[in-house]
């Protein structure tokens, strides 16, 4: 057996099960998270066993990515492994105990060709160290997100996009915004007067335009500049 | 915490048998002097001090571990 699915309470549980099952260390699979468990559901992943004595496995496994040829001597499977050592490195450092799993997704990008990105989901016990890692409105996770980008590419040439998501805040933080963005512009739109929100980062901003793009009764811009750039929500000019 | 930024800083620069730093403590703060090579300055600031500040981000989490504040001074 060189491929199972596994569903758990959350994604860390569900690698753990598939990798005793398996009897396999982390360094030793592909992990694909189908679900990722938020609101209370299920998570499921399916680990793969990508080891020398399986090549066919491996191959099937980045048959949907060999496109782009890899550059020097790393794949993205060892581009995971480095960037999920060195994220280990900075927990182990901060004092922080933390489970780091790494996950590959391809998402549609522009003009049709595929985006790679590498998610690093750092789960812990505890919620204070969580809270840390996280920051003031996700502050301090940009900037470890930031760190493991540049330090990554000191060590390969090339290397896919790498997010790091702690305890799922990156999909919490965009509902919330979402919500925000559609209960802000139901006020702009019963008062007729344009509302400005609060400075965000350009990827929360870039959250806020599309949640309300499909939006014809109100229009968003951005004005202000650097830290300080905010979103103004404004009726439609009829 | 004087480990997590040498490592960050071996990582980051070219020369890193040039890394060197300095640490005082205080009662509430500690500070860290940084060393670099006069040509890896750059590598740990970046642009508008984008990477100095993510140094000081993930070294802030380590200090608040410690219940300590901390500063980083990057000298060349």
């Amino acid at each position: 057996m060189n491929s199972i699915e596994i569903s758990a309470r959350t994604v860390a549980e569900a690698v753990e099960l598939a990798l005793s099952q398996l009897g396999r260390d982390r360094d030793e699979v592909a992990i694909a998270v189908l679900e990722s468990g938020e609101d209370g559901e299920e998570a499921l992943v399916r680990v793969t066993v990508v080891d020398d004595d399986s090549e066919g496995e491996a191959e099937a496994f980045v048959a949907d990515e060999v496109d782009a040829p890899a550059v020097g001597p790393t794949n993205s499977q060892d581009v995971a492994a480095l960037a999920r050592s060195i994220l280990e490195e900075l927990l182990k450092h901060m004092d922080i105990h933390g489970y780091v799993t790494a996950v590959h997704s391809h998402d549609p990008g522009l003009q049709g060709s595929t985006e790679e990105t590498i998610t690093l989901h750092v789960e812990g016990a505890d919620e204070q160290a969580m809270g840390l890692l996280i920051g003031r409105r996700g502050e301090t996770l940009a900037s470890i997100q930031f760190l493991i980008n540049l330090m990554v590419s000191r060590k390969v040439r090339k290397w896919p996009q790498m997010v790091v998501d702690v305890g799922n805040y990156r999909q919490r933080r965009r509902e919330s915004l979402e919500g925000l963005a559609r209960r802000m512009a139901e006020r702009v739109r019963q008062t007729g007067r344009s509302i400005t929100l609060e400075p965000m980062a350009s990827y929360e901003r870039r959250l806020v335009h599309l949640a309300l793009r499909e939006d014809a009764t109100v229009y968003t811009q951005s004005t202000g500049e650097g830290e300080g750039r905010k979103i103004t929500i404004y009726p439609a000019k009829s | 915490m004087k480990e997590l930024l040498a490592y960050i800083a071996h990582t980051l620069v070219d020369k890193p048998e040039a890394v060197q730093i300095k640490e005082r403590a205080g009662r509430y703060t500690v500070t860290y002097e940084l060393h670099v090579a006069p040509e890896d300055t750059g590598k740990v600031i970046g642009r508008s001090g984008r990477v100095a500040k993510a140094i000081r981000d993930v070294m802030s989490v380590s200090a608040a571990r410690r219940n300590k504040r901390v500063h980083v001074d990057i000298k060349s």
